[in-house]
């Protein structure tokens, strides 16, 4: 975020599950998951915090942000 | 003694903030691993939440202070560590903090200025209330989020523009809930830190937004005495601030540089080993260290609420007991030495029949 936040900008903020299926490699795990939070938002903070091995499942949990402008400067 | 490395040799210790780790998941109750660690290695890197203690913190001369999105973006190889000697500290106070709490805190900050000799300059308070809010997930896990997150961000561009800081300390007021099951937990020294997740989120969004170090302080009113209190929360409430150790963290943390060829810096192609909880694998700065083929030391003593483990994620690392045998491998890395030389077995070497 390199340009000026007005006061017309609010951030929301939103606390997300995911389930991602488990990849063959950590690098195609962890590319999976961005792509899978950035449907929702900028990825903020996120973690694998459980996995279901049997049904070859990541659970994600994160916290995604968006920028939204509450009011059109003229 | 150990013959000097012809590049430095790094270690990364990784505690994740806000999962009830056994070992720092309290008020800095993980620096004395990382006081260790330190003289095993010539670069330590570590986060906010290995280092502070509240009131009490320990200089580390070649710790750097990394505050953990920036950690993250440090694995991917995005950003490099540029040491310092100093940094000039810009603070932030949150408006829904109220005066005379308000005026503990500038009064830690000054102390700092005088006892510490830290380069502090002019503060900003925030244009509106920050009013966090805390949670729990169902794995355990603290999470929490800022209602007015863009008010934090204008007082950190409003700092950055008006001053010259090159690090901010935030203080935000978080909800006083004395009597609650978690903290009371916390307080005894088990459970999970139920102000971990928001002060993440804050510290986070500065350091995503302005690529500069950043480190949090929660203001909450004093607790009741408990004669029961655990030594690892006791830190927490021996003062009536937690910015001190944030002050002297932030003086000297490294800043962030985008990495490219020619910039300076610690890239991650310099890190020889990383250290983490055995039931937390799943960030994504240890995803990209296993991509990168680094040593990743697992610890099982270091319990935490997620049951995490590297094999389900396709990460190979070396299962230790504890951080004591963890340093022990580290050491032998440093040597040249299977750490596996170290123990009475050994078995012979095997034909792989390849053809």
């Amino acid at each position: 975020m390199n340009t000026p936040l007005e006061l017309n900008t609010s951030i929301e903020s939103n606390f997300i599950t995911l389930d991602v299926p488990l990849e063959n490699s950590p690098l195609q795990m962890q590319q999976a998951i961005e792509i899978a939070l950035k449907q929702w938002g900028d990825p903020l903070r996120w973690a694998v915090m459980e996995v279901d091995v049997s049904n070859q499942i990541a659970k994600i949990e994160a916290i995604v942000t968006k920028a939204i402008v509450t009011q059109i400067k003229e | 003694m150990i013959a000097p490395a012809l590049t430095p040799y790094t270690a990364v210790l990784l505690i994740p903030t806000g999962i009830g780790c056994a070992i720092g998941g309290y008020a800095g109750d993980a620096l004395p691993v990382a006081r260790v660690l330190g003289q095993a290695v010539d670069c330590l890197i570590t986060h906010p939440n290995v280092l502070n203690g509240a009131q009490l913190y320990w200089p580390i001369p070649n710790a750097l202070y990394v505050e953990g999105y920036a950690l993250d973006r440090f694995a991917a190889g995005d950003w490099n560590l540029q040491p310092v000697c100093q940094n000039r500290i810009g603070l932030i106070l949150d408006a829904g903090i109220e005066p005379d709490l308000r005026l503990r805190h500038l009064q830690a900050a000054e102390a700092t200025r005088a006892t510490l000799g830290l380069h502090l300059t002019d503060y900003v308070t925030t244009d509106r209330p920050l009013e966090v809010c805390l949670g729990r997930s169902s794995t355990g896990a603290s999470w929490g989020q800022v209602t007015h997150l863009d008010s934090l961000l204008r007082a950190a561009e409003t700092l950055l523009t008006q001053t010259k800081a090159e690090a901010i300390a935030v203080v935000t007021r978080f909800p006083d809930d004395g009597g609650s099951e978690a903290l009371q937990d916390y307080r005894q020294g088990r459970g999970v830190d139920p102000l971990a997740g928001a002060e993440a989120v804050i510290s986070h969004a500065i350091v995503r937004a302005f690529q500069i170090p950043c480190a949090h302080a929660p203001a909450l009113q004093p607790l009741p005495l408990d004669p029961h209190l655990s030594p690892r929360s006791a830190a927490e409430e021996i003062g009536y601030t937690f910015l001190p150790c944030v002050l002297a963290g932030l003086s000297r943390a490294p800043r962030f540089h985008t990495a490219s060829p020619g910039v300076s810096g610690l890239d991650t192609a310099g890190v020889n080993v990383v250290i983490t909880p055995a039931s937390a694998c799943g960030g994504s700065a240890l995803l990209h260290w296993a991509a990168q083929g680094k040593t990743i030391v697992a610890v099982e003593e270091n319990t935490t609420t997620l049951s995490v483990y590297p094999e389900s994620l396709g990460i190979p690392v070396l299962r230790v007991q504890s951080y004591l045998e963890a340093i022990g491998v580290v050491i032998s890395d440093r040597a040249g030495v299977d750490a596996q030389r170290l123990r009475s077995s050994i078995s012979l070497l095997k034909d792989l029949h390849f053809s």
